[in-house]
């Protein structure tokens, strides 16, 4: 009851400080300009977050705050627009929405899909502020019990898990892992400062980045081939019934996105986790309960619903570290602690106790900016759906562009838009062998994490293997990542299951 | 309503970069919007400051002062962009010392000269890096984190934030002139603070900005900071150098210029810069990051970034970490 009464308290006075005309316009200016950079392929929140810094130099801490979240969040949503209508990520948070959505808009209902990435967005973005507002420092804490024998557990069970993600040979998509950890390879060694394949070349030290790589592989590749294809449409994608998702849609993709949402916020939390990790994470989840997996990759609903509501959960999430223990869990996060020092707030764990006017405020910001992204997104779906029946000859010149600027923008640096060149080049070629872009991205997140955290365990261990097993987190989810392999790998419990559900 | 006349007047001041704000500079100097390379990415420490820098600074001129990132190559790309831009005032670099003392002397081939390439404008401030340790240690001073760490024999792990890294610098400083050894953790990001917290590693020492919430909390005990005397910033923290007389691992921050830059200019600029270091706005938002504001003379930055090279290429070579 006390415990009730005190959350009501703290979400009323937060109402009253993110209710206020200024910090609704603050909010409402964040989620605009965040909707504008996810939809733009490539332009990313930190560059806008960065760049609007010194704006908040003259606002309350408070609404600076809620304007600079409001662009992270917003970034989200319009992400996944530009991944469902072009196959083209507009954050690498948007990357697995590429898979289902964009299936989707291809047989007609782009509309249905744009509705459900926003409305499972909305979900996981409620859930998640409601979980910040009760649990806040108590998940923060969490995030403290994991370390770097925990991470390559998950990190291995995410590798294994990654195989579902193909809808194709199980070789192939072995192989892109592998591929894809190779690339992430590339850059200075954490442990040694050694240089490994950077052929002296100075932008290659710090590897090859996500971003290029993702829109080369998929937005690039999928131009190229719609190009072989002449198609003589005038459009990607065609309206063929209404806007709305249906009935059945909805049936599918409720359960998808409270899953998601749940991933999201989990994995959120952890230092590194940020909404990339998490929206995959969350496909391969859905894949694996689905009971019929063939239908990821042609267009399952669940396949847009999950990761969505996984990536903006995730993208919320990274608040509850920041503000309550003041460790940023990635750059984004790092450049909102900056712009509260700079008005001499420190995040950590009092910031509740003696800003609870800023960390309520900020509670109920989030809330209201998802509400107003869905209300402004909802209309725009007709726009979107309408911009891309432009013929060819106009859409794909303006996209390649669009993605030129964007890439450049992520370093300014002329290395990145050249390696997004290599990768649609290196995606058509993959994509006629048939083999799928989406688990050497995967590869390529987890690969390096993956050897930074094993070779960090083994140093702190004195090179004991055993540490891996001697922590219960660790321990528990590397027993996982070996059931799911022993259950993926053997054809017989394969053909068995498939013999008892007909 | 005076908030949002704040807001419009803020948006007023970032968009226009106007160019009749620039009358009456004279010389002609400057007429168009100028960038302040920073050879790190956003959100990193340095970049917050250079963002205060740039935009009083930029007031100051009258121009708009653009801060543009470059990371990368432990911020060889960054500065090598600097050097290479045209000597003309319109471009500034950001400097600290991993990308101007460390990074040109740990690749195979020296990238840039530090002393030869750019011009020295000014140091803009000095942030103390602070000494933690996992608060179960039971550890309160320099000298009990240094018996113990004697005692257990190399068992007691240093994180840092990277391989050459200022915190992996002024570790091993400690351990050289403490004459203990600890195994190095390196981290790549931000991972060092949290590590020491859950207690995966048991001590580092870090830009005082990232640990000072956790320290004030009691989740990480801090024994002291790396200035070479107490700083008005941390006034109940000892330093460093009480307890190892000789210890000094101070991370500067300045303003430098490409070589060439034309005399009258860099003039120009060392008196804005000193002028935008004296306003109380900078001050205030220079004590909420923890850094102390010092201006000096072109001669005295030269001097002192000489002295840190010297310093830091003797770590440097006793860590091994020079490819050659």
């Amino acid at each position: 009851m006390d415990l009730l009464t005190a959350l009501l308290g703290n979400l009323a006075q937060g109402f009253g400080v993110a209710m206020t005309p200024v910090n609704l316009g603050l909010c409402l200016v964040g989620c605009l300009l965040g909707t504008l950079v996810g939809v733009l392929p490539g332009i990313g929140p930190t560059a806008t977050i960065a760049m609007l810094m010194p704006i908040t130099f003259y606002l309350e801490p408070t609404g600076a705050l809620i304007m600079l979240a409001g662009v992270f969040y917003g970034s989200q949503y319009g992400g996944s627009t530009t991944a469902i209508l072009v196959n083209l990520p507009g954050e690498s948070s948007s990357v697995v929405t590429c898979l289902d959505g964009h299936a989707m808009a291809r047989q007609g209902r782009a509309g249905a899909a744009l509705a459900i990435a926003a409305l499972a967005s909305l979900f996981a973005g409620t859930v998640t502020t409601l979980a910040i507002a009760i649990g806040g420092p108590a998940i923060a804490s969490v995030a403290l019990l994991f370390q770097s024998p925990d991470y390559v557990a998950v990190m291995v069970l995410g590798l294994v898990a990654a195989i579902v993600l193909a809808h194709g040979s199980l070789v192939k998509a072995m192989a892109m892992i592998v591929l894809g950890v190779f690339v992430g390879l590339i850059g200075t060694d954490v442990t040694t400062g050694e240089q490994r394949f950077t052929f002296g070349i100075d932008d290659l030290f710090d590897g090859v980045g996500f971003v290029p790589v993702a829109m080369g592989l998929f937005g690039l590749s999928e131009i190229m081939l719609n190009l072989e294809a002449r198609a003589q449409n005038g459009g990607l994608a065609r309206l063929r019934d209404r806007l709305w998702p249906s009935r059945e849609d909805f049936r599918r993709a409720t359960p998808a996105t409270v899953r998601g949402t749940l991933l999201g916020i989990a994995m959120g939390i952890l230092p590194g986790g940020g909404s990339t990790i998490p929206s995959f994470a969350s496909y391969s989840l859905e894949k694996k309960l689905a009971r019929d997996p063939s239908r990821f990759g042609q267009g399952a609903v669940e396949g847009v619903a999950g990761p969505e509501a996984a990536n903006n959960a995730g993208a919320q999430a990274g608040f509850i570290p920041m503000l309550a223990l003041g460790i940023p869990p990635n750059a984004i996060m790092a450049l909102l602690v900056g712009a509260l020092m700079i008005h001499g707030i420190q995040p950590g764990p009092q910031i509740i106790a003696r800003q609870p006017e800023l960390f309520w405020g900020l509670v109920v910001s989030m809330w209201i900016g998802n509400l107003m992204l869905v209300v402004l997104n909802l209309p725009l779906i007709g726009l979107w759906v309408r911009l891309i029946q432009m013929p060819y000859r106009y859409l794909f010149p303006a996209i390649i562009v669009f993605c030129c600027i964007g890439v450049y923008s992520l370093r300014n640096s002329m290395m990145e838009v050249v390696f997004m060149a290599m990768a649609g080049v290196a995606g058509y070629v993959l994509r006629k062998l048939g083999c799928e872009p989406a688990p050497l991205l995967l590869g390529l997140i987890l690969g390096p994490m993956l050897e930074e955290n094993f070779r960090r365990s083994l140093a702190v261990s004195g090179g004991d293997y055993m540490i891996f097993l001697q922590r219960p987190i660790s321990a528990t989810l590397l027993a996982a990542a070996v059931l799911l392999l022993v259950f993926v790998l053997l054809p017989g419990v394969r053909r068995q299951r498939e013999l008892l559900r007909e | 309503m005076r908030k949002t006349d704040l807001v419009l007047g803020a948006v007023v001041l970032c968009m226009a970069a106007s160019p009749t704000l620039a009358q009456g500079s004279g010389a002609g100097w400057p007429v168009k919007p100028m960038r302040l390379v920073m050879p790190n990415a956003p959100g990193t420490g340095t970049d917050t400051l250079g963002r205060i820098v740039a935009q009083y600074l930029g007031e100051e001129l009258g121009q708009q002062l653009v801060v543009d990132n470059r990371a990368g190559a432990g911020g060889v790309l960054g500065m090598n962009i600097g050097r290479n831009a045209a000597p003309d005032g319109y471009t500034l670099i950001y400097s600290s010392p991993p990308a101007l003392t460390v990074a040109p002397f740990v690749q195979k081939q020296q990238p840039f000269d530090p002393m030869k390439d750019f011009a020295y404008i000014s140091t803009i401030g000095i942030t103390p890096n602070v000494l933690i340790v996992n608060a179960s240690l039971g550890v309160k001073s320099v000298v009990d984190l240094i018996e113990l760490a004697r005692a257990k024999k190399g068992a007691l792990n240093m994180s840092s934030s990277g391989n050459g890294s200022q915190s992996h610098l002024a570790g091993a400083l400690l351990q050289n002139i403490g004459r203990f050894e600890s195994l190095h953790v390196p981290f790549k990001g931000g991972g060092a603070v949290p590590s020491v917290m859950s207690g995966e590693s048991h001590w580092s020492i870090n830009p005082a900005p990232s640990s000072l919430g956790l320290i004030r909390a009691g989740k990480v005990v801090a024994l002291a900071h790396t200035l070479p005397r107490r700083t008005p910033l941390l006034p109940d923290m000892p330093s460093i150098a009480e307890s190892i007389p000789k210890y000094n691992y101070s991370a500067w921050n300045g303003i430098i210029a490409p070589a060439k830059t034309p005399q009258p200019i860099l003039d120009r600029l060392h008196k804005a810069l000193v002028a935008t270091m004296a306003r109380a706005e900078v001050k205030a938002a220079f004590a909420a990051q923890a850094t102390e504001i010092v201006v000096s003379t072109p001669a005295e930055f030269r001097a002192l970034v000489q002295e840190t090279i010297a310093s830091n290429i003797k770590l440097v070579k006793a860590l091994g970490l020079q490819v050659d």
